[in-house]
């Protein structure tokens, strides 16, 4: 049996033909079904998110079954044939496997590290076996790809440093107040970008928000989103004191906040730090400000700069993740590999029951033993020798399969029966 | 034979933190915590084995001193780490350790002949009292120099191993603060039993010696940091200055030790 992966992601298709293939949750059992109609594919799991639409099956003959898969999709989402080749990827076995280690670690995501993907390849393995689509492989498939991510995450700074700029900015201002509990912020502008800042600080459990805005319904609107209160811009000034984080982004062709402003604010405040995030081009907030004692002013591009560097700090991390995913991946198929052994158990085992139950049968009609109880015992005795007999073997037989190593006869025979030289 | 055991430790907790300082890795803090409780039992273990084989609790000679001073730091490295997690306060203070634990074992350790004379109650708490301040002063003077460097990255627009590992500006400034409170506190109690104590034995040490002199500076300046910090909102800029001025009069308090040796 071999895995297969058939799919399309931000690298390989542009967005229309991405939202055209996503799988909604409503569909996903009658899409199991019909991918596992096909006689022989005998598990499947899908992942479908914003950036990735990916098929995986398990299947002994995985030319001719991903373009059964293929086929489905091109009904499910009435997409050609041909336009949907240009788009996906197909890998097997391995490579396969490494594919889905790569996609829940994030070092395929279009923000490298981004820990909400592993999240949703998690929701795809429990779908698969809810849906009755994961058996033995693609659950043993999930206990790998699992440990093998938490691993990553936990040992590598994948997910370290942040690369977007708002995430930057509340990071930095992490570095200043630590806990942002029990601090305020005070929001210039009611743009896109503060709405993005906004919902960065309240994920990192900003005390409150204040946003002031030109227009003050704006201001009001984005303030009961993210659960803040709106002053009219007239009397921001007066919120200054109070503000430990400062984020502006407006139009304003001039400054909206000058060294004047924060001079007596910072004296009320008893010099206790501010940080000034200027995200508006041309900038809201006088570079003077930064010369004051604990007021620390980041501008659009000292944002980038952080970013860039987090980057490429995050494409360091990658390589050491890549190692835990190669360990993951030789120890997934360590175990397929031992897999293969499991039908000659089988058949060993049965074929000691049969002469179990032959000998057991033989030995009561010679001694003429009648009575079900004294059968029972007798039974319990032979099955207790054939299991004590057959443990070691069985257990060594499973350890020695996935081995690369090749034994005499002689060796192979010491080594399954555990025998001393 | 402990305390060279217990300076290895120091030293092994002082590699293992300038390592995680590198290379961020959680284990070498694990690591650095180990030796550093290492070393607390082996710098408890060496005075104890001293005060059983002297017969009295060694407290008369510099040696003595910066034993107990060793001993001192590294436990309240290890307090302030379980309360704070932050284990960049050894990057300085082992070091430091690491220096006294040389000094113990380069200088004399003999008592001096009238040491069975000077074993009043008072000596008892004055010593660790004022030891105890000190290292609370020697922290909160590490806190400091920790605000500097990441202010400095900060406003710099740096965004090296410093500003990654050091802990938030917030932060330093808080553990500036309790160093000074813990400090303030201990050496206070330090410094007035000292005083009842020369009352009680006029001869061995007179009010207008410079160690004196230097421990009332140094009381007087760390007590002024402490209440413009709590109460008048001293900016942490110059509270880290301030601090740092404390602690040089700790040093000078330290060296008329070190010329007059009692107390």
């Amino acid at each position: 049996m071999q895995l297969a992966v058939v799919g399309l992601n931000h690298n390989t298709a542009p967005v229309e033909v991405r939202e055209t293939l996503a799988v909604a949750e409503a569909v996903l059992e009658e899409l199991y079904a019909d991918i596992l109609r096909n006689d022989r594919i005998y598990e499947a799991m899908v992942i479908s998110t914003c950036n990735r639409v990916e098929y995986y099956i398990v299947t002994d003959d995985f030319l001719c079954n991903v373009d059964s898969v293929l086929k489905i999709i091109s009904e499910q989402c009435r997409i050609e044939r041909s336009i949907l080749q240009k788009y996906t990827y197909i890998h097997c076995g391995e490579n396969a496997a490494k594919h889905i280690f790569r996609v829940a670690g994030g070092l395929d995501s279009l923000v490298m590290g981004e820990p909400q993907i592993f999240g949703q390849v998690k929701d795809a393995f429990e779908n698969s076996r809810k849906y009755n689509a994961a058996k033995t492989f693609i659950r043993k498939l999930e206990e790998f790809v699992i440990k093998t991510t938490k691993k990553v995450r936990t040992n590598t700074g994948i997910g370290d440093n942040p690369v977007s700029v708002s995430s930057a900015a509340v990071e930095l201002a992490s570095k200043i107040f630590g806990s942002l509990e029990d601090k305020h912020a005070l929001v210039v502008g009611a743009g896109e970008m503060c709405e993005i800042a906004c919902k960065h600080l309240r994920g990192a459990s900003i005390g409150g928000i204040t946003v002031t805005n030109r227009t003050f319904e704006k201001a009001e609107r984005l303030a009961e989103e993210v659960g803040g209160s709106a002053v009219p811009l007239e009397n921001f000034r007066e919120e200054l004191s109070h503000a430990d984080i400062v984020l502006s982004s407006t139009g304003a062709s001039g400054y909206m906040i000058e060294a004047s402003d924060i001079k007596p604010v910072m004296i009320k405040r008893k010099h206790k730090p501010m940080f000034f995030i200027d995200i508006a081009v041309p900038r809201d907030i006088d570079p003077a400000v930064a010369d004051i004692e604990n007021a620390y002013v980041y501008d659009i591009d000292d944002l980038k700069a952080v970013v860039e560097s987090n980057k490429k700090l995050r494409q360091k991390e990658a390589v050491k993740a890549m190692e835990y995913i190669e360990t993951g991946v030789a120890d997934f198929y360590r175990w397929v590999e031992s897999m293969k052994i499991v039908p000659v158990i089988k058949a060993l085992r049965e074929s000691f029951d049969e002469k179990r139950m032959l000998e057991l049968d033989r030995f009561c009609d010679k001694f003429k033993v009648s009575d079900a109880g004294e059968r029972r015992k007798l039974e319990y005795l032979l099955s207790a020798f054939m299991n004590k007999v057959l443990h070691t073997p069985l257990n060594n037989l499973k350890d020695l399969a996935p081995g690369k190593e090749r034994y005499s006869l002689d060796e192979a025979v010491k080594i399954i029966f555990d025998l001393k030289d | 034979m402990h305390f060279d055991f217990a300076l290895g430790a120091a030293i092994l907790a002082f590699i293992h933190i300038t390592l995680y300082l590198f290379l961020g890795n959680k284990y070498l803090q694990h690591l650095t915590n180990m030796f550093a409780v290492l070393a607390f039992l082996l710098f408890a273990g060496s005075i104890a084995t001293h005060w059983k084989h002297f017969g009295h609790f060694p407290s008369y000679s510099m040696g003595d001193l910066f034993a107990m001073v060793s001993l001192t730091l590294t436990l309240i490295y290890l307090l302030l780490y379980m309360k704070y997690r932050r284990p960049l306060l050894g990057l300085f203070i082992f070091p430091l350790v690491i220096i006294l634990s040389i000094l113990v074992l380069v200088l004399p350790s003999a008592a001096p002949k009238d040491a069975a004379g000077a074993s009043s109650i008072w000596l008892f708490i004055h010593l660790p009292f004022t030891v105890v301040g000190t290292a609370f002063f020697i922290f909160a003077t590490v806190a400091s120099i920790m605000y500097f460097l990441q202010e400095r990255e900060l406003k710099r627009k740096n965004f090296g191993i410093i500003f990654k590992r050091f802990p938030p500006l917030n932060q330093i400034d808080r553990l500036t603060a309790i160093n000074l409170l813990c400090g303030f506190y201990f050496f206070s109690v330090g410094l007035i039993s000292g005083f009842v104590w020369m009352m009680y034995e006029p001869d061995r040490i007179g009010f207008i010696m410079p160690k004196m002199i230097f421990a009332v500076i140094t009381w007087v300046i760390f007590g002024l940091i402490t209440y413009l910090k709590k109460y008048r909102g001293m900016t942490p800029r110059s509270t880290a200055y301030s601090t740092l001025a404390g602690f040089i009069s700790v040093l000078v308090t330290y060296a008329g030790v070190a010329f007059f040796l009692m107390g």
